[in-house]
């Protein structure tokens, strides 16, 4: 919806959530605040091998919970070891385990669900979206 | 495991450590005569896993005891082993939290190990039933957000899908109801006290959402008593809130006007807080008196769950006044 003519503030999110009407509901709250989905992935692998393949993510959402071995904070630390973008974190875990687990990935925010819509596009109001390379900040995930 | 054997005469703790170490082989077993060797075992970790105390201490009683030991491990479980048996003491022991109570004789001599073992296996029985307790708890907790979250997800879909734009609106004002009771959910987890909202907290939350939504110049100013409420009357004063608000919000400020909204949560010194909701709009649609509108029916109805006063006027120097009164919040 939102193409290169879209306002400098539009992101490219990344949606990491294993129920995907939620990630849809996400993904219609992200672009009604001017931001552009550029994936949607239901585990931590298919996160991953959306940013190895070259698409241009400034930010990604990332469920805590996730099927497949491997969970929210794990995936963000291997995001933070490769220099990946910047993650936040929507969760319907009141767990404080799990919460300390997500604060200590430095997160750009930490948010409950059911989200509240402005909550997460305030959190996207702070992300700068690299804008020399044209790409994003997927660094180096592929090696 | 460490066990501890609190008695003034050597002899009996001898007696009891040989009678426990039968029981608990490779057990660390303190001996403790003073107050100064109890001191020093509280200290020491790991921390207790066992107590078997006499009743009658020069220095102090085995009550006092128990609760230095359970102090450190809130859990720990306890033998009394005393000379001075009678009925009442035993009830007096197991009222303060002991296990079990033993009198000293030879016969109870024989028992007090297998007393111990029962003791030590309750004490993990219970903590491995809180623990699952705490799981069950956890995963209530997220499958609720989650479902809130669908809940929603579906409204707005739903909402999306419709042609007629007073339809939308509806469909929008209901997930933001379902918002608000998601909100206020959450208050109730946020600080482990299930019963009680920090509905200062929430209302907050509550205008900061409805304004960014919005996105016109509105204006908000906050008086929020530092108020918990308990649920019963939180819930029902959170989402009248919630109601004033969106009202406040879709009626007062007609095509892109600029705005004034405030919120205060006072306390009343009789007992019972006052919500008010005002605005500098342009005033009350003559309607309400009329044909009330549903937010309007929904708030009379809480109000009167509440046996709340509630006011909704003309402001003076204009724009609406929404007052409710609860007068006894529910215990």
């Amino acid at each position: 919806m939102h193409g290169p003519g879209a306002e400098a503030s539009s992101l490219k999110v990344l949606i990491v959530e294993d129920e995907f009407l939620i990630a849809d509901y996400l993904a219609m709250v992200l672009e009604d605040g001017g931001h552009e989905v550029v994936g949607m992935a239901g585990t931590a692998q298919e996160a991953l091998d959306l940013l190895e393949s070259g698409v241009t993510i400034d930010v990604v959402s990332l469920d805590v919970r996730l099927p497949g071995g491997m969970d929210g904070p794990e995936l963000a630390a291997l995001l933070r070891e490769r220099g990946g973008p910047p993650f936040l974190f929507v969760t319907g875990s009141g767990d404080p385990l799990h919460r300390a687990r997500c604060e200590a990935m430095s997160p750009l925010a930490i948010l409950q669900k059911p989200i509240r819509p402005e909550a997460i596009l305030n959190v996207l109001r702070g992300v700068e979206r690299p804008r020399s390379s044209g790409h994003g900040a997927t660094g180096d995930l592929g090696r | 495991m460490r066990i501890l054997i609190t008695d003034d005469d050597p002899d009996f703790r001898d007696l009891a450590l040989r009678e426990v170490r039968r029981e608990f082989p490779d057990a660390v077993i303190a001996e403790i005569g003073t107050p100064a060797a109890l001191e020093a075992a509280l200290r020491q970790e790991p921390r207790p896993g066992l107590l078997v105390s006499d009743l009658d201490l020069k220095w102090t009683d085995g009550f006092e005891v128990l609760a230095a030991v359970r102090a450190v491990n809130p859990i720990c479980p306890a033998v009394m082993f005393t000379g001075t048996g009678n009925e009442e003491l035993a009830v007096r022991a197991i009222k303060a939290g002991f296990d079990d109570y033993l009198v000293k004789s030879p016969k109870q001599l024989r028992r007090l190990a297998a007393a111990a073992r029962a003791a030590v296996t309750r004490a993990e029985t219970r903590r491995s039933l809180e623990e699952s307790r705490d799981l069950l708890t956890q995963e209530l907790y997220h499958r609720l957000h989650n479902n809130l979250q669908l809940v929603i997800g579906l409204i707005s879909f739903t909402a999306r899908s419709l042609a007629d734009r007073g339809a939308r609106s509806q469909l929008e004002d209901l997930a933001r109801r379902v918002q608000s009771l998601s909100m206020l959910q959450e208050q109730l987890y946020r600080d482990g006290a299930f019963e009680k909202v920090r509905i200062g907290d929430f209302l907050r939350g509550l205008v900061d959402d409805i304004l960014a939504l919005d996105g016109r110049p509105i204006r908000a100013s906050l008086d929020l008593a530092d108020e918990v409420l308990p649920v019963d009357t939180a819930v029902p004063l959170g989402l009248i809130a919630n109601e004033f608000l969106t009202n406040a919000i879709k009626y007062a400020f007609p095509d892109g006007a600029a705005g004034w909204i405030s919120v205060s949560l006072r306390r009343l010194d009789q007992g019972g807080v006052i919500l008010e909701v005002n605005d500098d709009g342009v005033g009350l649609p003559e309607a309400v008196s009329d044909a009330p509108g549903l937010g309007i029916r929904l708030v009379r109805r809480l109000a009167q769950q509440l046996g709340a006063e509630l006011r909704i006027s003309p402001r003076d120097g204009g724009g609406t006044q929404c007052m409710v009164r609860v007068l006894r919040p529910a215990a």
